[in-house]
């Protein structure tokens, strides 16, 4: 159901839903609602992840496969695409449902797996294998023996608030949202409460933005609320752009009328009559996905004139932005919707006072919006029951790097980093150490392992001077390079910075080519090399600190983050680097010799063969020799050896 | 509502609201800038002006951060002054540094700035890469790698002009300021008025320079040299030499262009005269085929310009006479020629001027087709400063010759030319001189004097009244289109200039030049005017001796002049 079309009977349906004082009393919606849930099941059903995460396996094949499946057993299938349960290593996910029976996911699942489990479950048996756990919802009979999904080590130390029903309902679905109780608190809201009593439900509630410096999100409302305009907006960012973060497309992607939900309740406190969410072009299924949902709550009636008979209007539209870093800023976000070039301005006034076209805008990002409607719903009492006095509600984190389990988790405010990483992300694999914890991506820091059991928590995190960052974490094992990883990240920023103001621009270019110095080959070094480098590292924390002081926006201010914080935690390895020029961990190719270990040589030549730079000699059946100064220690030949014969330092 | 703000200590008094930089300046504090420009909104893009306020984990732009009571800065801290410059030295890194071959050595903002901030080494040395320079327009050169992206340019561009040739390419360290598609000056949709010239800090943004065609020219012996100056030149010259704002040069300017090789110096009032008068007639036939709509003088090759690339649909309305430059050339070379007995190609015609449309001007097919209503070379205020310095001329030791009479009279409301509103006044006064019973009054007339950008005054002609306007900003001839038909005011005649203040402040002008000289400048136009306020106007301008003019040699359609790209 893409179309903004719906038949009238559902319609009336689903406003009767909306408009109902407690429908769980009333037996006839009772069972109206176990449908549309699907709980209630008349054919079997199979659901699948159909993220962006999933777009480098083959889902079209899993889809031919149940199709097979349901031809040749005769037994009618329904296919239902849904969103990510947030465990993106167990990529692809489906899950299967049986009429009466609780649904069972599986993953990583693969097309030639499908007609053994459909048969096995068909059989009532539930199969071990690549089991992620059953998903018992109230009316439904569980498997015996079977682990519940929120047993699972991944899920069990989660608190999921807005991830609750991520990849167990059509994303697509209004009808599907509806029944699990969504769009009431918008429902309830504009017909019987005033801006005034829900601003104080926020208040009371201590929601606060999600975007990394933990702003109470309170205080930008009441200033936009009360700030002098015929017209205001609110501007739902959408535009995750952080290298290692993902949790907010997945989010969009797997629940997009909760975020819908939350604009359009942020819209009516402030009083806006059109609410913009900023996207990108290039998250095609996030972008799909959230035209579907404005659609469908279109068709029901939620988005327009008047909705729901209570006289208020509002307009939420869809803007796909060109893919810049910097318009995650929200003045730049601004300017890239007015039609100019994405560039951050001076800061006051600020947007809640002038903001898009000059009136008051709220600007926040995807996640703190999604927080409204549970606030709404359950009142500041339930919300702040999790997380901490000072940071209350859970936040999300989207785990990358060495570790066994990606996804993006959600956890209560408290929870010490080491649970995210130990208990739900399972630990570094390999048997390899953790080295640290890169928090926020290119804007954050590098958390050492030692402070690992520091609790997510905003005050926290800035008395003990680290940036929580928009929630990417990136966790690197012991075989990493943090020179390699700075160098890395100040490119990102010298890639994406604006180019408005001089410190950014400048600076991050200047701070990329010292780094770029300190890992060169030290072979080729020229008359002075030794002594710019030098030079250029006793001045890149001074040029951090004048980026820190004077860049314009938030992404100049924060760009040298992970090189202050990763040149007081990694001195020694620098000073390898610089000095000696090695890298420990063997990342910086130019910094990598190799050799050949004569005795496991046993010429085979493969290495001779592959070698680009044919800096390799030797004849088969004798032991070859590697010719430094060819060498580019790009590390093919250590790739192809299979007698490990080839020897880095 | 005045408040205290502390700094350095001291006590200090402030506007509520006010930007820091402001403040400070009122109160003798003074904070180096890059990319302010008064007048505009702050972009707060170079953080040259960082303070430091106390409570405030970083620094702030004094030029962009609001006074707020209490506040407490140090504006010369050593933190502040060491992140100035490191800032400084990161922008001089990335710049090409060249000084000694640039057009602005000495003049250049940021050569001020490096000593004042006493940058001393070249601590971060890195790959200056040279930028292809941009020497597509006949009126405007860039060269991007002397820019350093203060977007001072830009904002003049899109603000003052409307034009919008300008704008920032790409982004991150490859950020660079470009036009559409970088493709290029003459492919944009620049309009040659050369505003971004005199806003540019570096030595980034120039005009084409004449001066080496020149010398050669003049030093050809086969050449007739001849100069006609604008009035516009003759009051800010002074400048360049040190003199007062608004002293005027014109006699020690013709004594220095006749020792340099000039054969003959002639003022461009004459012409300028002989066009309003032209103007009067064109804008009375018009009235009397009932036009709808207002009309537009043609006088500022900027407007006419802007015109035929954005508005064609006001081409009709324009007045197109041939400007006073064009009809004093064509004048002087049949004249000197048949003088001199030389061919036409022989008299070799100088426009000085403060224009810099007036050289893009050269390059449009109308000159192939009327090659001698053409100068041969045009050269700026900045160029004639160069050229009299480069022929060693001590400008003081002179003695005062006068320049050439043409037609033993000297004319009056030529001068005005130099200033938005003045040609309107000279065509009023010509009006008046042809129909001896139109009294305006002189309040009314007064109307079109000053610095306002929009100056309008109306009056009645036979049963009629007359309301006619002079637009300066190509920006505020679009907000006044918009006004005047949401408003359906009638307006008959409109007098546009591209460079606010008029031909004063034209693109060739000297650089750096503050609100107060401009005044100055525009004072001295009237006071120009009141010299000869004994000549009175005619009616007509006759031309005293045998000269035919050519069949539709003066009224020219400007939709038939495109530009060579």
């Amino acid at each position: 159901m893409t179309s903004a079309r719906m038949d009238d009977q559902l319609r009336s349906d689903l406003r009767e839903l909306l408009l109902h004082d407690n429908p769980a009393t009333d037996p006839a919606l009772r069972q109206r609602i176990r449908t549309l849930r699907r709980e209630r099941v008349i054919k079997t059903t199979v659901f699948i992840d159909t993220t962006t995460p999933t777009s480098i396996y083959p889902i079209g094949k899993i889809r031919e496969a149940v199709a097979g499946w349901s031809e040749a057993s005769g037994i009618a299938v329904e296919v239902i695409d849904t969103g990510s349960l947030g465990l993106i290593s167990a990529t692809p996910v489906i899950g299967i449902q049986i009429p009466g029976r609780a649904r069972v996911y599986y993953g990583p699942v693969e097309s030639a797996d499908i007609d053994g489990l459909m048969n096995a479950i068909h059989k009532q048996v539930v199969p071990e294998e690549n089991l992620l756990g059953q998903l018992v919802l109230s009316s439904q009979q569980s498997w015996e023996g079977i682990p519940f999904l929120e047993k699972h080590p991944f899920f069990v130390n989660q608190v999921r608030h807005v991830m609750k029903l991520s990849g167990i309902i059509d994303p697509c679905s209004v009808a599907e949202f509806v029944g699990w109780g969504g769009y009431r608190a918008f429902a309830k809201s504009i017909h019987f409460y005033t801006d005034k009593e829900l601003l104080g439900l926020i208040e009371k509630s201590g929601l606060r933005g999600r975007s990394g410096s933990g702003f109470p999100a309170v205080r930008k409302w009441i200033a936009t609320a009360s700030a002098v305009g015929d017209k205001r907006y609110v501007l739902c960012n959408a535009d995750e752009s952080d290298p290692g973060g993902y949790m907010h497309r997945i989010l969009i992607e797997s629940n997009p009328h909760l975020v819908l939900e939350g604009v359009m309740l942020a819209s009516y406190i402030i009083g806006a009559s059109q609410a913009i969410i900023y996207t990108r072009s290039r998250y095609r299924v996030s972008v799909a996905r959230l035209q579907c949902a404005i659609n469908q709550a279109r068709a029901v009636g939620l988005i327009g004139q008047d909705i729901l008979g209570s006289g208020y209007t509002l307009d939420i539209q869809l803007r796909r932005g060109p893919g810049a870093f910097v318009c995650g800023e929200e003045t730049a976000l601004i300017a890239s919707l007015e039609g100019k070039r994405g560039m951050p301005r001076t800061k006051p006034p600020y947007p809640a006072t002038q903001g898009l076209f000059g009136k008051p805008t709220l600007v926040h990002n995807v996640e703190t919006l999604a927080q409204v409607p549970l606030i709404i719903e359950n009142g500041p009492e339930w919300y702040r029951s999790t997380g901490t006095e000072g940071s209350s509600g859970t936040k999300l984190f989207s785990l990358s790097g060495k570790i066994r389990r990606l996804g993006v988790v959600e956890v209560a405010f408290g929870t010490p980093v080491r649970d995210i990483v130990e208990k739900a992300g399972g630990g570094i694999p390999d048997g390899r150490t953790i080295k640290t914890v890169l928090l926020g991506g290119p804007s954050g820091k590098f958390l050492p392992p030692e402070k690992l059991d520091l609790p997510i928590e905003f005050d926290r995190f800035r008395k003990e001077n680290f940036d929580m960052g928009s929630g990417s974490m990136v966790i690197l094992d012991d075989t990493c390079c943090p020179v390699s990883l700075m160098k890395n990240m100040i490119d990102f920023i010298h890639q994406e910075s604006c180019g408005k103001c001089i410190p950014c621009r400048d600076g991050s270019l200047r701070i990329r080519e010292i780094l770029e110095m300190v890992t060169s080959k030290p072979a080729e070094d020229k008359s002075h090399a030794a002594l710019d480098r030098f030079k250029g590292i006793t001045r890149v924390a001074e040029l951090a600190h004048v980026m820190q002081d004077t860049s314009l926006c938030g992404l100049g201010k924060t760009a040298p983050n992970p090189l202050i914080s990763g040149f007081e935690l990694f001195r020694t390895e620098l000073e390898e680097h610089v000095f000696e020029r090695t890298c420990r961990a063997a990342v910086c190719q130019n910094l990598r010799t190799f050799s050949v270990d004569p005795v496991a040589c046993n010429g085979c030549n493969i290495c001779y063969l592959k070698c680009p730079e044919s800096a390799i000699i030797g004849a088969a059946r004798q032991v070859h020799y590697i010719v430094d100064h060819l060498c580019t220690g790009c590390g093919k030949c250590f790739e192809v050896c299979k007698f490990n014969a080839i020897l880095v330092s | 509502m005045n408040i205290e703000i502390e700094v350095n200590g001291q006590i200090i008094k402030a506007r509520k609201g006010e930007m820091l930089l402001d403040a400070l300046k009122t109160n003798g504090i003074h904070v180096p800038t890059l990319c302010h420009l008064e007048g505009f909104k702050p972009s707060g893009a170079c953080r040259i002006c960082v303070v430091e306020a106390e409570g405030r984990q970083d620094l702030i732009p004094a030029c962009s951060f609001p006074a707020e009571e209490w506040m407490k800065i140090r504006t010369h801290s050593s933190r502040v002054i060491k992140a100035r410059r490191t800032i400084l030295e990161l922008l001089l890194s990335c710049h090409t540094g060249g000084c000694l071959y640039c057009d602005r050595n000495q003049t250049c903002e940021l050569q001020l700035l490096a000593s004042e901030l006493n940058v001393g080494e070249h601590r971060f040395s890195a790959g200056r890469k040279r930028k292809k320079m941009d020497t597509t327009s006949q009126a405007v050169q860039r060269d991007p790698s002397k820019c350093v992206l203060c977007g001072r340019c830009v904002r003049v561009c899109e603000e003052v002009e409307e034009v919008a040739a300008l704008d920032f390419l790409r982004r991150g360290s490859r950020t660079e300021v470009g036009t559409v598609l970088d493709k290029g000056l003459n492919y944009s949709s620049c309009v040659n008025c050369g505003q971004c010239i005199l806003v540019c800090p570096s030595g980034a943004l120039q005009d084409k320079s004449n001066v080496e065609p020149a010398i050669q020219a003049l030093q050809d012996p086969k050449n007739y040299a001849v100069a006609i100056i604008d009035p516009a030149l003759k009051i800010s010259l002074s400048e360049q030499f040190g003199y007062r704002a608004g002293q005027e040069f014109t006699s020690l300017l013709a004594t220095a262009l006749r020792r340099i090789g000039f054969k003959k110096v002639y003022s461009s009032a004459w012409g300028n005269e002989f066009e309003t008068g032209l103007l009067v007639t064109g804008f009375q036939k018009k009235l009397d085929e009932k036009h709808e709509g207002p009309l537009f003088t043609a006088t500022c090759p900027s407007f006419v310009r802007y015109l035929q690339q954005n508005r064609q649909d006001l081409l009709p309305s324009l007045i197109s006479v041939r400007p006073g430059r064009q009809i004093m050339t064509h004048l002087l070379k049949t004249m000197l020629s048949a003088q001199n007995n030389l061919p036409a190609s022989g008299i070799h015609v100088f426009y000085l001027t403060a224009c810099t449309a007036a050289k893009g001007e050269l390059h449009t097919t109308d000159r192939m087709i009327h090659p001698s209503f053409y100068p041969d070379i045009v050269l700026t205020t900045r160029e004639v400063y160069k050229l009299i310095r480069l022929f060693g001329m001590q400008i003081d030791k002179l003695n005062p010759e006068y320049h050439e009479d043409l037609f033993g009279t000297d004319v009056r409301s030529g001068y005005l030319h130099a200033q938005s509103g003045g040609s309107l006044e000279a065509a009023i006064r010509i009006l008046q001189a042809r129909k001896p019973g139109l009294v305006i009054q002189a309040d009314k007339l007064a109307r079109l004097k000053g610095s306002k950008e929009v100056k309008e005054c109306s009056f009645a002609l036979d049963g009629d009244s007359i309301h006619v306007a002079a637009i300066s900003g190509l920006s505020q001839f679009e907000s006044w289109m918009k006004e005047s038909r949401s408003k359906k005011k009638q307006t008959h005649l409109v007098e546009v200039m591209a460079c606010p203040y008029g031909c004063i402040n034209g693109g060739g002008q000297p650089v750096g030049v503050s609100d107060r000289n401009l005044k100055v400048r525009s004072k001295a136009v009237a006071e120009m005017d009141e010299l000869y306020s004994g000549v009175e106007p005619r009616g007509s301008v006759i031309v005293p001796f045998d000269f035919q003019w050519g069949e539709n040699d003066l009224n020219v359609e400007y939709a038939g002049r495109s530009i060579i790209r």
